[in-house]
């Protein structure tokens, strides 16, 4: 940029100079209104995607053939004299992802807003059944012939704010939400039977603020308060067992936080939280263990989360932190039967409480060099309740202890960057075997595992000369899990990214990134029911996910009226499962492969000041090896794809501009 | 007032455009265009020659944009090498709240910028008393179909500022230190040396890291991995602009984990998955404690956002009994044996575990208690 700045400079303003000999006027309230006064734009095209395409169109509402309107608006206005601003904005209006705000504010007093949004999430699997009632609470197994069905579901939140500054330091702030999730979704009984998952929910979430602060101390409490509501309890199959749906809930928690300062380089913060939420929702049905009465859950659990933590610079070298965290999440939940008991479990419900401990030192010297050195501690407890009978092997604790050292340069104008290690170990209390059979204690679950885990992290920020920046990140970290018999292993991970930008011109300017990453788990199980270890049935997998990315970019100005652009994204991404097992060489897993490409182009011309024409291009294609639906068949003649998809989007729309 | 400035102005332009070729001039009707200084408050480093006139004697002393601008915009115009006046069209240039800054709240009273007093040997004009980052690299997105309003565009290659960046950040959290800030000194972004302007950029109407379309080509400047991510086929709609980062994370510090906008990992995660909290009759107990042991929410090559495939994923906790154990495979069969679709294909161990974040069937049932039904 600079390097051409003192040439830009003088053509703008021999651009300027010869305008202001022509035509004298011009610089006047209309440039400076340009300059200095807030920009509306309005943008209104027509757009033609070439094919359906539910990849494409998974989350940005343009999933059909065919044309779309492009509408997007943004008119902001502000009264100098009152600092009051107007706001109106909405983004892809014309279509199933539109967005649309309206606000009001004078700011320095008050302000208030109502937005709506709208995600639509079309499931790019089609699926082929004769299932009937698809989206509802009430779905009948074979009711009409065989079809192809597109499943979707939609988000449709409204917004509403208001912020009041009451006294100078004094704020209030209410945020409401109300979002209706609507649709279907991928659901089944068995391997027989597919169904949908029918979804009718409405998330609720209100927050309110009362906020001080000063020079020397803030402070923030408030209220937040959530509710769900789920409009099917059930799914009821015509044939069969009826399955439970997500029931309501709600949750309400009161908080405090807040910041002081002890000295102008000392400074503390806190936050204080306890929650309650509950979930009481009537049961579908009455309970069918003898003298359960309860109509439903009576669901409570209780969070009480304190937190504190002090930073200080006691020397423009040294600066040191110290924070302390408890979090107490408490399932009051009642124990009651529900079932008959029988191996592996006592029938009752099955409430989890949890307490986590957390501390964090950390202390920062600035050398000479500007290379600051960074060492820390970081530290974790957690204890969980325990279950009369469990499933799994259990642990009531795990303690994490980590530490960190990190050489960190970036005060360079040309060179910065960090190497960091890291170690961390965790372990814990003895295990609980699963379905109190030690003998049948043989998996040590992933997130209770002892496990020893590296990790290496680098990265560069460099501009070698004026016109180039370059920035790599890499790490590799490895993972070893102490587990006593079978379980999870060992697992790696590497990535590593490099980043350029270079100026070519003051007009042209180019873009490339790439990306590689690896990671690796290494597991083992093994078949057979009897549960005690038979290294003859024992086998591995060597899961591994590679995934690659290459992207490159362009913007230009090749004349003074015209801006263009061009991105092309590559990614491939690569599963592997290496199973060490006794299989015939039908069963093997292939590798997968997915693959998506997207060319974006557009060029913008102004035809004048205030309005302009904006051409898109955009080229997707995905391709995918996946076979988790290949040549599968529910027992009921359901069949469902993963398609590869390809679709080029063409749009044309005219800008306006005004100030 | 605009009489005075007009006739200043006009002066001024006239007079350098005598002095560049005619051929360097750009079209006469060519719009002001918004140049990378303008965006990111970077000094360009070679504005020397133009940065080292010294103010004219008889410049005018009239505020522009800002309380008290005028020492600094008789230099600083749209058509210098540093613009400036952009900061009219935000928040920050609303004069009528009397709580915005002024130039020097931010850069400092600058006295040897302003009067140009070199040490010995110093060649170009001192650099004014605070001076920022232009804050990302990289191009502007046009990943989306949606139109990114003007301004919203990155700034381009240049050099870093040497001033350190608590000293950068100090002028911002004069105003911006409580509510959701309150946490920022002791946040990993503060104790990694993040400034304020390596996110924001405070000149422009548009901050692109505060527009949910452009937000993640911010973070993506340092997090890399997650920007891979978020392009496999299993992902939030950040691509889209329909989820931003800051819907999960508060770069500016939390009480939480990871910078959560909520306390925990689940309470974030349920403020949009709601359905996910029950209580329920019965628990799975990961989903109590964190989703991330089980899903990856920046993107996977696994439906629903999970970190292996199941049966593979399961396996890694549950224990080898019944048909838990066995070998995923490929041969014909929907029911649970070793190397059959059952256990592989299609949802896999969901296929009947359907309802694996809880169930809350009450019926004396086992499917009940085993999340199937």
């Amino acid at each position: 940029m600079s390097r051409h700045a003192p040439l830009r400079s003088a053509r703008w303003l021999a651009g300027a100079a010869l305008l202001a000999a022509a035509a004298p006027a011009l610089a006047d309230d209309d440039e400076i209104k340009q300059l200095t006064k807030p920009e509306s734009s309005a943008r209104l095209g027509f757009g033609y995607l070439s094919d359906d395409d539910r990849r494409f169109g998974q989350y940005t509402g343009m999933k059909d053939q065919g044309g779309h309107l492009l509408l997007d608006l943004d008119y902001l206005k502000r009264d100098d004299a009152t600092g009051t601003w107007t706001r109106f904005f909405g983004r892809n209006v014309g279509l199933d992802s539109r967005e649309l705000r309206g606000e009001y504010e004078k700011q320095g007093n008050w302000r208030a807003f109502i937005d709506f949004s709208q995600i639509p999430r079309n499931e790019p699997v089609i699926v082929n059944t004769g299932l009937t009632g698809i989206g509802t609470a009430r779905q009948t197994l074979n009711g009409t012939a065989l079809r192809d069905v597109e499943l979707d579901t939609r988000r449709d939140r409204v917004g509403l704010g208001f912020d009041k500054q009451l006294m100078p330091g004094l704020d209030f702030q209410a945020r409401y939400t109300t979002e209706d999730k609507t649709g279907a979704r991928l659901f089944g009984r068995g391997t027989a039977e597919f169904l949908t998952d029918p979804i009718d929910y409405r998330s609720q979430q209100l927050e309110a603020t009362l906020g001080y602060g000063n020079e020397k101390y803030q402070l923030q409490g408030g209220y937040y308060g959530t509710a769900f509501s789920n409009k099917n309890s059930v799914l009821d199959v015509a044939t069969g067992a009826d399955i439970a749906l997500p029931p309501d809930s709600e949750s309400h928690q009161l908080f405090l936080s807040g910041g002081y300062a002890f000295t102008p380089t000392t400074r503390g913060n806190f936050k204080a939280a306890y929650s309650r939420a509950t979930q009481n929702d009537a049961f579908f049905t009455a309970p069918t263990f003898p003298g359960n009465t309860q109509t439903n859950l009576n669901g409570r659990v209780d969070t009480t989360l304190l937190q504190a933590g002090v930073t200080s610079r006691p020397t423009r070298e040294l600066s040191l932190l110290g924070n302390v965290r408890y979090e107490d999440r408490d399932d009051k939940t009642p124990r009651v039967q529900f079932l008959s008991p029988s191996t592996g479990r006592d029938g009752f419900n099955t409430p989890f409480s949890r307490t986590t401990t957390s501390a964090k030192g950390e202390a920062a010297y600035l050398l000479p060099s500007d290379v600051r050195l960074i060492g820390g501690i970081d530290y974790e407890k957690r204890k969980r309740s325990v279950l009369t009978v469990r499933q799994v092997s259990w642990r009531e604790e795990n303690d994490e202890t980590t530490l960190r050292l990190e050489a960190r340069r970036s005060l360079s104008e040309t060179l910065n960057g960090s190497v960091a290690v890291l170690y961390s170990d965790r372990d814990g209390s003895s295990y609980l075997p699963a379905n109190n059979n030690a003998a049948i204690d043989l998996i040590d679950p992933v997130h209770f595992a002892d496990r020893k885990r590296s990790k290496l992290r680098m990265s560069m920020d460099w501009t070698p000369m004026e016109a180039l920046s370059l920035q790599l990140l890499a790490d590799v970290s490895s993972d070893r899990y102490d587990t006593r018999q079978l379980g999870p292993d060992e697992g790696k991970a590497s990535s590593i990214a490099l980043d350029a930008n270079y100026a070519v011109t003051d007009a042209w300017q180019l873009l490339g990134w790439m990306s590689f990453d690896d990671n690796r788990i290494d597991q083992a199980t093994q078949t057979g029911a009897n549960g005690t270890l038979v290294p003859a049935q024992t086998w591995q997998a060597h899961l591994r996910n590679k995934g690659q990315a290459y992207g490159l970019g362009a913007r230009g100005k090749p004349m003074s009226k015209l801006d263009v652009g061009a991105d092309v994204q590559y990614g491939k991404d690569s599963n592997a499962y290496n199973l060490i097992a006794v299989l015939p060489p039908a069963a093997l897993l292939p590798d997968i492969d997915t693959k998506r490409t997207t060319l974006r182009l557009f060029g913008q011309y102004a035809m004048q000041k205030n309005l302009s024409v904006r051409l898109d291009v955009i080229h997707d294609r995905f391709k995918t090896s996946d076979w988790t639906w290949t040549n599968w068949v529910y027992a009921d003649g359901s069949t469902a794809r993963n398609p590869n998809t390809s679709s080029t989007f063409l749009g044309i729309s005219v800008i306006y501009r005004m100030w | 007032m605009k009489i005075a400035m007009r006739t200043w102005l006009m002066a001024g332009l006239v007079l350098t455009g005598l002095l560049i070729p005619p051929g360097a001039a750009l079209a006469a009707d060519a719009p002001p265009k918004a140049t990378v200084a303008q965006q990111t408050d970077t000094p360009p480093k070679d504005a020397a020659p133009k940065a080292d006139t010294a103010p004219k004697a008889d410049a005018p002393k009239t505020d522009m944009v800002l309380k008290g601008d005028a020492v600094c915009t008789r230099c600083h115009d749209e058509s210098e090498a540093y613009p400036v006046l952009s900061i009219a069209k935000t928040r920050h240039g609303t004069v009528a709240d009397s709580r915005t800054p002024t130039c020097t709240s931010c850069h400092g009273e600058s006295k040897r910028h302003v009067e140009n007093l070199r040490k010995e040997g110093e060649k170009d004009r001192p650099k004014p008393d605070r001076t920022f980052d232009g804050p990302l690299r990289g191009l502007a997105s046009s990943r989306a179909v949606a139109y990114v309003p003007p301004g919203n565009v990155p700034p381009e290659v240049g050099k870093r500022s040497t001033v350190p960046v608590a000293e950068r950040n100090a002028p911002c959290l004069t105003c911006h230190q409580g509510g959701k800030r309150v946490h920022w000194q002791g946040s990993t972004h503060e104790t990694r040396d993040v400034a304020c302007t390596s996110c924001h950029q405070v000149h422009v109407q548009h901050d692109r890291v505060r527009d949910r379309l452009t937000q993640s080509d911010v973070c993506f400047m340092c997090h890399k991995e997650q920007r891979a991510q978020i392009n496999r086929m299993s992902r939030h709609p950040i691509l889209e602009g329909k989820v931003g980062c800051s819907d999960c994370h508060n770069p500016h510090g939390t009480a939480g984990v990871k910078l959560l906008v909520r306390d925990t990992v689940v309470d974030t995660c349920y403020t949009c998955h709601m359905e996910k909290r029950g209580p329920f009759i019965f628990n799975h107990q990961p989903v109590t404690e964190d989703c991330s042991i089980c899903h990856n929410p920046h993107g996977s090559t696994v439906s629903n956002l999970l970190k292996s495939r199941p049966p593979f994923l399961c396996q890694q906790c549950h224990e080898p009994t019944s048909h838990r154990g066995n070998i995923p495979g490929l041969l014909p069969g929907t029911g649970t044996t070793a190397g059959t679709r059952g256990i592989t294909q299609a949802r896999a161990c969901l296929n009947c575990h359907t309802n694996i974040h809880g169930g809350n069937n009450p019926l004396n049932n086992s499917e009940s208690r085993s999340m199937r039904r």
